[in-house]
């Protein structure tokens, strides 16, 4: 006894090293963004605060390219309401089409907006803080775009900050397609540019042009149909010969986020309780 | 040979993590090299300190630096292996270990050469750890490669940097 004692007094460096490595794995492989593992990661108090603050002073370094931008769009939406009001107009005189318009739009509601405090790119597994928690009735689960198109989904709630999985993460697959055709692939990010992500599993014979834009599909209860998430650059083959892998440049620039939208599907909870069924 | 005072350390330590977490760590030259700074703190650390301190200080500085990431376990798990390390690396660069008892590492204290090699090779393990742990989720060789090369480089400059710059001001 007294000599193993001794031999553990010896070689106590090991022994330490091996606690802490042990430990430092148990949390790396404990830790999945789905579960509520506040502590550990930036939507905890300590470090959301701190981003805020952070956040406070490097915000006012793009002020005027964002203001320039939402000008832009303003602009743009404006022509765009205009044009479908007056769309809208013909339709209603030409069916009874508004009862159907409505409940379709409804069923996904502008939650909020929110700001993001911190937002990493340059890592393996990409995270976003966002600056609202559960005390504004953020959930999990709610979609997070900008005015330039998809940027995530929220993973974990805390009191007053969010965590959202970005594209930029492996870990989530967003089912999108080709803007004006049906078939339907799932975009994952490889994880070489904040830029591109890649759109797998497009059957093999859709026809498809360098420019072509991809939207979201509508099949998660996440995003609704349509939402911008990117332009195709070029197309690969896959291993698996009857698809095609095509690299998406994305619309949104993580380098300069700026504000972002929360978004709500109203039926989410009906839709996910029939797949459990 | 002067030491440095404990509050020194805490200074340090504090400085250097929140430098980490709101500049360097979104620097990624080429969204590869990413200069790991906060190494310096661990490298200064006396060297007649046991190597049981020097992993608990590098463990609870590297959680912090996961905290603020979202990563729990990546830069504690590489920071405890380098402080690890520290020891056969500092015996590594030392000629006569028997003089350096109360010192610290330094440019003045090593010379030029030896503290070169030092911060390299301490540079050089915790890249190594940090990217190849990242890489469990995403494998990717080539750019394992060349984010642990050109990050040993970047840190080493930005360390050799950090000792200039604080040397002068004592």
């Amino acid at each position: 006894m007294r000599r193993l004692i001794e031999f553990i007094i010896a070689h106590s460096s090991i022994f330490v090293f091996v606690i802490y490595v042990t430990i430092s794995i148990i949390l790396l492989l404990r830790f999945n963004p789905y579960q509520e593992s506040i502590f550990f990661n930036s939507a905890n108090s300590i470090a959301g605060k701190y981003y805020s603050v952070i956040n406070n002073i490097s915000g006012y370094v793009g002020l005027r390219e964002i203001n320039n931008e939402l000008q832009q769009n303003n602009t743009e939406l404006e022509l765009q309401v205009a044009q479908l009001k007056a769309e809208l107009q013909q339709l209603k005189s030409e069916n009874n089409i508004e009862e159907f318009l409505q409940g379709e739009l409804s069923k996904t509601r502008l939650f909020g907006v929110a700001r993001p405090v911190n937002v990493t790119t340059v890592n393996a597994n990409n995270y976003i803080t966002l600056d609202k928690g559960s005390t504004h009735g953020v959930k999990e689960g709610m979609g997070v775009i900008n005015r330039s198109g998809v940027v995530g989904i929220i993973s974990t709630v805390s009191d007053n900050y969010s965590l959202v999985i970005s594209i930029l993460n492996p870990k989530l697959r967003l089912s999108c397609k080709l803007k004006g055709s049906d078939y339907f692939g799932s975009l994952t990010w490889e994880g070489d540019s904040p830029e591109y992500a890649k759109l797998e599993e497009l059957p093999r014979h859709v026809n498809f042009n360098k420019g072509d834009t991809i939207v979201t599909s509508g099949y998660s209860s996440v995003f609704p149909e349509g939402i911008m998430i990117g332009v195709v650059e070029e197309a690969s083959r896959q291993k698996n010969d009857n698809f095609n892998a095509l690299k998406v440049k994305l619309s949104t620039d993580y380098f300069r986020l700026g504000d972002v939208c929360i978004i709500e599907n109203i039926d989410r909870e009906e839709q996910n309780s029939l797949m459990v069924k | 040979m002067k030491r440095l005072s404990i509050a020194y350390y805490i200074l340090l330590a504090v400085v250097l993590i929140l430098l980490q977490v709101t500049i360097l760590s979104n620097i990624a030259l080429w969204g590869v090299a990413t200069p790991f700074l906060f190494l310096y703190f661990i490298m200064k650390l006396p060297v007649s300190m046991s190597p049981n301190k020097v992993m608990t200080l590098a463990f609870i500085v590297g959680l912090t630096i996961d905290m603020f990431f979202s990563t729990p376990g990546v830069y504690a798990l590489s920071s405890v292996i380098t402080a690890f390390m520290r020891r056969p690396y500092i015996t590594l660069v030392l000629q006569h270990e028997d003089d350096y008892g109360n010192m610290y590492p330094s440019v003045k204290s090593l010379g030029l050469a030896p503290f070169t090699v030092y911060a390299l090779i301490t540079s050089f393990t915790f890249s190594l750890a940090v990217f190849v742990i990242q890489s469990f989720s995403l494998y990717n060789p080539l750019s394992l490669v060349l984010k642990v090369i050109t990050s040993t480089i970047f840190t080493y400059m930005i360390i050799m940097s950090a000792e200039y710059i604080l040397k002068e001001k004592r």
